[in-house]
């Protein structure tokens, strides 16, 4: 504060004396005392230059000058003397001081993402203003970028406002694509656009757009804007220059023009319906939730603006896009958004929001089940469903199949070739959709009246492709689709019921189980996701003891991004663990059809000197603990990020909800949420990471990821099985054990089992039924061998395992007993 | 009477070279084979008593350390005891003790013991339910 008063009373001084060219050393002194931060007070610093009369001004500004070209004068003292110039010339005669300089400063801006409106760099631009030069574009997008986070400031927006050319921000290429492509008339509607700043349009801005619109025309806007939407997200035209500890700017939306996509999305909604719209702004939501390094998803306003118009166009195209979406977004706020305007729609049209999902599926033009044809012109074209894609193939006009499209074809049909290829295009992006919401429907334990299921399911063009390859229990009797017929496991036809399920293999015998993968296999039906062979988790003894908790995944290491992805695919709740004071509730996932919240604890590991950490705090692994299951209306859990124990804390003295007992979890969900778990343990665990040999930082992960294998084999799992090749037929129990792919098959006189070779996991055959068996962490008794090396502890416990399974009607361990 | 081989197969892939001992019968139980390889090993410890013990099983009140059992206070290794433990492991799934390419599961098993008979030896881990 004394600073900012010594600078005011040398400047009048200064102005007293006749000594201005003397001044111009003071003001770059006082730059470097407030390093180039003329904010706050110092204002009052600024205020009283430019109250000087225009002479003084224009001496100051020639000692500013000789400072420039002054020997001593190093890169930042320059820099500040090109910003102060720009403040003193204010208003002064144009002049040519220090012009080549300032606008090579200008060029370097250019390739900043944007400034801090204390560098002050407006004056830059008023003094190129002043000299009747126009502002270049690359220039213009920094201002106008650095103009939204210029908080209580005014001179910089005032600058910005002055910049109204180009209309778009440059550097990216769906802009300047809209910026070459369009015509003066196209200006307004263009900046209009840019002016979408509010979460939702207002009418005014609705009724201002439609306006623009008008004598341009709805479709020529719709064609002429469509094209852009899909060049948003490419690699921009020029690179900025990132700074250290910055996120991917490149990869990032211009903020600028990110308001005017949001703008396009909103006007894209007052045209028209056309399911060319409902396609594009569908593609404009998912490109703008991509991931960006240090950044997060890349612009989630762009995204829920395309939901947002989505949601306001009356087509059932852009139902069907919203209900794609929905299975397919998984940013909360813009998921949200989607399931609002589901709920929305379901609300109108007096319908659950299952049954809206359920109707929004379109046929997109198939006429039966997974097929469609079309006459084009002579030719014929086929639209088939193959497996989880949709195909093309074409007769010429004499009936011979033909392989690539018939020139003809193209070139009299164009228009609807391209709407045939777009809908192929739909379809196969719809079928994986809806093969993930299929696959949620498990736990969502529907049933359908027979009817209503045949015309939604098992008929409908294209849900039927999916359908007519998953298992259906229909009036308590299992049933598969094949040869033109609902059929059960003897292939008697089932032609009418009146209660249809989706088939878990939870509730049936192993050996159903397997009489129905035979049935698939004969039938040769590749089910679109796992059903007949998914996994099942029974509770175990463990479990039993331990009550309210499964310890069965825990103690794993975990990358947490990774983690943090699959947790939200699969629908559960999670916020990322930051290496900061500060609690979070566990990863949860919320089954309201059974008023039931699963839990996984987990707890951020950053080390011992929290060096394992992202540039933005975040922790980059996890360590794991136990699941369990709450109410699903019982307050949250929450412990610290960094780790300590999970509690509920409340108010007014109120009780903590207990956990549920595992007993009381119903086998479907028991086994739906382990799976779940499972899931995240064998993907995203640092264990199945062949990059992480040395054990990571320190080593301290390396007894943890020798002990882990999951999926293919590694080396060391290679290694192991040549040494059980070499070593199993000396065995007692050779006979009883064969080496296939990644597993040990054992042969016990109760079941036959597999050992995986990585990560020592048993599989009860033929149903795949997990079975825990862990080796004892604390033996009481010596009866651990031990021979004078360290070997590899994964072979003795795969061997041990071989030995106890292949011998199992000995096996005498209560907790194991009970899994057999 | 002949040198046999003990030899402890490393589940890592390479084997230990192994050592001798030398036996004067001809044939011998899995039961007393066991047994002499036990003395040994504990003989030559307490002819040295270092702070690790690297024996076939972990003997009482000790603690596992990397390659080996610490003993809490230097004592000597009673090889009757020791021996107790050892049969008592291998009755238990402890460790497989293979003689020349083949799984010898019975303590009262007697075996032909030719020259350069290879004794192998190897670890198993005790399991429960999870």
């Amino acid at each position: 504060m004394g600073h900012v008063q010594r600078y005011k009373d040398l400047i009048r001084q200064r102005t007293a004396d006749g000594d201005l060219e003397e001044l111009a050393v003071d003001l770059l002194k006082a730059a470097v005392t407030n390093k180039g931060n003329w904010t706050g007070l110092w204002d009052g610093v600024l205020a009283r230059l430019l109250e000087l009369p225009p002479e003084a001004r224009a001496r100051v500004a020639d000692g500013l000058v000789t400072q420039y070209h002054s020997e001593q004068a190093g890169p930042n003292a320059r820099e500040n003397a090109l910003i102060l110039l720009g403040i003193v010339s204010r208003g002064l005669p144009p002049h040519d001081r220090l012009t080549a300089e300032r606008l090579s400063l200008l060029d370097k801006i250019s390739r900043q993402h944007s400034f801090w409106y204390g560098a002050r760099y407006e004056n830059l631009i008023e003094a190129e203003l002043a000299a009747g030069r126009p502002i270049a574009p690359a220039v213009v997008a920094t201002v106008r970028r650095s103009v939204l986070h210029a908080y209580q400031n005014e001179d910089l927006p005032r600058t910005a406002k002055k910049l109204t050319e180009p209309p778009l921000n440059v550097g990216e290429q769906w802009a300047e694509a809209a910026l070459r492509e369009t015509g003066t008339a196209w200006r307004e509607l263009l900046a209009h656009t840019a002016t979408a700043t509010a979460a939702k349009p207002s009418a005014k801005w609705d009724q201002q757009a439609s306006a623009l619109v008008g004598p341009l025309g709805a479709d020529h806007v719709r064609e002429t804007v469509l094209p852009w939407l899909a060049l948003a997200g490419r690699p921009r035209t020029f690179e900025l220059e990132r700074g250290p500890y910055e996120p991917d700017i490149n990869s990032a939306y211009d903020p600028y023009n990110a308001n005017a996509l949001r703008g396009l999305a909103w006007l894209l909604s007052l045209l028209p319906p056309h399911p060319d719209t409902a396609r594009a702004l569908g593609a404009l939501v998912e490109t703008s939730l991509k991931k960006v390094a240090g950044l997060g998803p890349r612009n989630p306003k762009v995204a829920n603006a395309g939901v947002n118009a989505l949601a306001r166009i009356d087509s059932e195209a852009a139902l069907a896009e919203l209900a794609r979406l929905a299975t397919r977004v998984t940013y909360k706020n813009t998921a949200k958004l989607l399931d609002a305007a589901l709920e929305t729609r379901a609300v109108a049209l007096g319908l659950s929001r299952e049954e809206i999902e359920e109707l929004a599926v379109p046929a997109y033009g198939l006429t039966e089940v997974g097929r469609a044809e079309r006459r084009l012109g002579e030719a014929t074209a086929l639209l088939e469903v193959q497996g989880s894609r949709a195909v093309l193939t074409w007769t010429s006009a004499s009936g011979k199949p033909v392989r690539s499209v018939p020139a003809a074809v193209r070139r009299d049909q164009a228009e609807e070739l391209k709407e045939l290829k777009a809908a192929v295009k739909d379809i196969d992006k719809m079928l994986s959709a809806q093969s993930e919401r299929l696959d949620r429907q498990f736990l969502a334990d529907r049933t359908w009246s027979y009817a209503i299921w045949r015309e939604r399911y098992l008929d409908h063009p294209l849900v039927g492709t999916l359908a007519r390859r998953l298992l259906w229990t229909v009036d308590g009797t299992t049933s598969g689709y094949a040869e033109g017929s609902l059929r059960t496991l003897t292939d008697e036809p089932l032609t009418e019921g009146t209660e249809v399920r989706l088939w878990h293999p939870v509730d049936h015998s192993p050996a159903e189980i397997v009489a129905w993968r035979d049935w698939l296999e004969r039938h040769g039906i590749t089910q679109p996701f796992k059903q007949a062979h998914r996994e099942v988790y029974l509770l175990t003894d463990a479990e039993r003891t331990t009550g309210t908790y499964s310890n069965r995944f825990a103690a794993h290491v975990l990358r947490q991004h990774q983690f943090h992805s699959l947790a939200a695919a699969r629908g559960w709740r999670n916020k990322l663990r930051l290496a900061v004071d500060d609690e979070a509730p566990p990863p949860s996932r919320d089954l309201p059809r059974w008023g039931l919240r699963a839990e996984y604890w987990i707890e951020g590991d950053g080390g011992a000197d929290y060096s394992d950490i992202t540039d933005s705090g975040t922790f980059l692994r996890l360590r794991t603990d136990q699941v369990r299951f709450y109410p699903i209306d019982a307050p949250e859990n929450s412990a610290h990020c960094a780790g300590g124990e999970y509690h509920m804390w409340l108010r007014d003295g109120a009780d903590p909800v207990d956990p549920l007992p595992l007993t009381d979890i119903p086998p479907l969900v028991l086994s739906e949420v382990l799976r779940d778990v499972d899931l995240f343990v064998g993907v995203a665990s640092i264990g199945n990471d062949p990059t992480w040999q040395d054990g990571g930082p320190g080593g301290r992960f390396q007894e943890y990821w020798t002990s882990y294998g999951f999926g293919e084999l590694n080396q060391s799992a290679e290694t192991r099985r040549l040494l059980l090749d070499r070593l199993i037929p000396r065995l007692a129990i050779a006979d009883r054990c064969t080496l296939e792919g990644r597993f040990l098959h054992v042969k016990g006189d109760r079941h036959t089992y597999k050992i995986h070779l990585g990560s020592g996991n048993i599989l009860r055959t033929p149903n795949d039924q997990y079975l825990c068996i862990v080796p004892k962490s604390n033996p009481a008794t010596p009866q651990s061998g031990y021979l004078p090396y360290e070997g590899d502890r994964m072979l003795a416990v795969i061997l041990s395992k071989a030995m106890m399974l292949a011998a199992d009607t000995k096996i005498t361990d209560p907790t194991i007993l009970s899994q057999l | 009477m002949g040198i046999v081989m003990f030899v402890d197969e490393t589940t890592s892939g390479s084997r230990s070279d192994g050592w001798g001992l030398e036996i004067a019968e001809e044939r011998l139980a899995v039961r007393e084979l066991i047994r002499r390889r036990v003395f040994q090993e504990v003989a030559e410890y307490n002819a040295r008593t270092p702070a690790v013990f690297q024996g076939l099983v972990q003997p009482e009140d000790t603690e596992r350390v990397l390659n080996g059992y610490a003993l809490r206070t230097p004592r000597r290794i009673d090889p009757e005891t020791q021996t107790e433990l050892a049969l008592k492991a291998f009755a238990g799934n402890g460790f497989l003790v293979l003689v020349g390419d083949r799984q010898v599961t019975e303590l009262d098993e007697e075996i032909d013991l030719v020259l350069g008979t290879e004794v192998t030896f190897l670890k198993l881990v005790p399991l429960v339910g999870g």
